[in-house]
């Protein structure tokens, strides 16, 4: 099976190379994307086959980034850091088809099993379609 | 003070928790991770002294991450 190729785009160089480490460990392949314009950049030129992408971005959020991303496929998974999972801060994106919301910061769930999961998941439904 | 002036305060005060939580948190679970990921030996073994070590740290952080957590609810309820 070949590994998965993810594409990490956040604006936090730390926590992208610590993530980095992270989803390395668990056998995906990652590429790093530091905004949202070099993000969409790699999208094209790499063609990876899951998103990571935090929402609280400078100049370009993850809702616009989002949006873009669209433009240019409309069906690749794509799994959202955000700060705060709540419906107010989330409102619009339910139409941007984002396939899982991982809570970056959250004190009581650790951000990395819920990426795991949420990877895992997504993981799963692309095996199928294949 | 008048209705639209404290709605304007409010928001303010809302806006500056949110900038507060999320420069608190952001450092904080990237430290996390980071010891977590020494820890789990991913960056090679470690010997008995340096596990802990950051066993020592991954605890202090938690601490520290629970008190941050408890004044920032207690902020949004006051």
């Amino acid at each position: 099976m070949t590994k998965l190729k993810i594409l990490l785009i956040d604006d936090e160089v730390d926590f992208v190379e610590v993530m980095n480490n992270r989803i390395n460990s668990w056998g995906y392949e990652v590429i790093s994307a530091f905004n949202g314009k070099k993000g969409l950049d790699s999208l094209m030129s790499q063609k990876p086959d899951v998103i990571i992408l935090d929402y609280m971005m400078p100049k370009m959020d993850g809702i616009a980034t989002l949006k873009q991303i669209r433009k240019i496929d409309r069906g690749i998974p794509v799994v959202m850091l955000t700060a705060y999972p709540d419906e107010k801060s989330l409102k619009g994106t339910k139409q941007l088809g984002i396939s899982a919301y991982v809570p970056k910061v959250s004190p009581h769930t650790e951000t990395q099993n819920s990426l795991k999961t949420a990877l895992a998941m997504i993981e799963k439904k692309l095996d199928k379609k294949e | 003070m008048d209705v639209h002036r404290k709605k304007e305060t409010g928001k303010l005060s809302d806006e500056f928790i949110a900038n507060l939580s999320h420069s608190l948190r952001s450092p904080l679970t990237c430290i996390k991770e980071a010891v977590a990921i020494v820890l789990d030996g991913l960056c090679g073994p470690l010997n008995k002294k340096q596990a802990r070590m950051l066993k020592i740290a991954m605890k202090q952080i938690n601490r520290l991450t629970e008190t941050m957590e408890n004044l920032l609810k207690k902020d949004k309820i006051g």
